[in-house]
């Protein structure tokens, strides 16, 4: 598993976070983790996912998981970039985050 | 036939899209206010109202399919640039969609009521003053199909006045995944994208009200399903092929085009979610369930 988080404190309270590598069933599991942690400790999270090289569906989901899940505490989570690849992805399953 | 509290149930989704979508409406009608150029929010301006009409036929609520009828018209004028999005314009957009709303109370609270003269005199209203600024239908048919085309809605007129009938050509394909799909090494995408290739996906929403909150989700479970309108001239047999390495690890059903509205209830009503009203297409993604960013 190749995934590498880099995370800065932004303004009132928000987190950002910036991803590259992996996005796939091999980090999904601890990557779920650490963001949900991250999630309930700030106001809310802008991540940056440009440097995605390597996605599947699990990450799709796992974006749909922070969107709820942040919706359910009321926080915010905004995703500021994104690779191709993981827009290929939203674009099959049409989904707009 | 469905029983009748499947039917009822059918047109609560109707009347809960309908005003989702009218949300959306409006969303975007405020923000085509400060930006009359944006043309996301035109997008979503024309697929709610395009969405709402024809779903509005397929439950005999004719004369709201009639009314948004007129006012996609002109959506699809201004999508096009034929008609400037005047403060004016988004005036009676706003008035539109506050109509519409109005519609959708009066038929929801009984429905085989006719309308009252206030609101007959109001619609007829609306439609003369939407209508001025339509300069010529055989146009607007062409500029339609074309908006159509391109952001991808689907044409869901009903022309088929004996039964409800779900007036589309394509094949509706259910799809839940097996929790272990990742870690058996499958992922969904790969499925989905060739599915693709064998013909046009029209609609996709995914499902994942299965999927539990906080701790409990795993990040490398699969909790998703699709709801799938497929356009394609190949056969059961061909859709089902696509599945075939993740048969075991993905329930699928399969209707085909044209089905009618009660094997819709009865699809809907063996799916395992609780609310199933994203099988029935609405075009979602103006819904706002994930918002851009």
């Amino acid at each position: 598993m190749k995934l590498k988080i880099v995370r800065k404190k932004a303004e009132n309270n928000f987190l950002h976070f910036t991803l590259a590598g992996e996005m796939t069933v091999y980090s999904a599991g601890k990557l779920k983790d650490v963001l949900l942690n991250e999630l309930k400790s700030c106001s809310g999270i802008t991540i940056d996912l440009a440097e995605i090289d390597e996605a599947d569906t699990s990450g799709f989901q796992l974006l749909l998981f922070l969107k709820r899940e942040a919706a359910n505490l009321g926080k915010s989570f905004r995703i500021t970039e994104m690779s191709s690849r993981l827009r290929n992805i939203f674009n099959l399953y049409k989904e707009i985050v | 036939m469905a029983d009748k509290n499947s039917e009822k149930n059918f047109k609560n989704v109707y009347f809960t899209e309908s005003r989702e979508l009218l949300d959306a409406m409006e969303m975007s009608l405020l923000s085509l206010e400060k930006d009359s150029e944006d043309e996301d929010s035109i997008n979503s301006i024309f697929r709610a109202a395009h969405t709402i009409k024809g779903n509005s036929g397929m439950f005999g609520f004719g004369r709201i399919g009639d009314f948004t009828h007129v006012l996609e018209n002109v959506l699809v004028g201004a999508r096009s640039g034929t008609i400037s999005v005047t403060p004016e314009l988004i005036g009676l957009l706003l008035e539109c969609h506050d109509f519409i709303q109005v519609l959708l109370d009066h038929y929801e609270s009984e429905e085989n009521r006719p309308l009252d003269q206030e609101t007959e005199i109001l619609f007829e209203g609306l439609i003369t003053r939407l209508n001025k600024y339509i300069p010529d239908a055989e146009n607007v048919k062409k500029l339609k199909e074309k908006v159509i085309e391109e952001i991808g809605v689907i044409d869901s007129s009903f022309s088929d006045k004996d039964g409800l009938r779900v007036a589309n050509d394509c094949w509706h394909i259910s799809l839940r995944f097996g929790k272990n799909v990742f870690k058996d090494g499958l992922d969904p995408y790969s499925f989905i994208s060739y599915l693709g290739e064998k013909g046009e996906i029209v609609n996709i929403r995914s499902i994942y009200e299965n999927m539990p909150y906080g701790e409990e989700m795993k990040g490398d479970l699969c909790y998703l399903g699709f709801e799938i309108d497929f356009r394609s001239g190949i056969n059961k047999k061909e859709i089902e092929d696509v599945f075939d390495f993740v048969i075991n690890d993905c329930d699928i059903r399969i209707l085909p085009p044209n089905t009618s509205i009660e094997d819709y209830v009865k699809l809907i009503e063996d799916l395992p979610e609780r609310t199933s009203g994203r099988v029935f297409h609405d075009n979602g993604k103006s819904s706002g369930r994930t918002s851009c960013g």
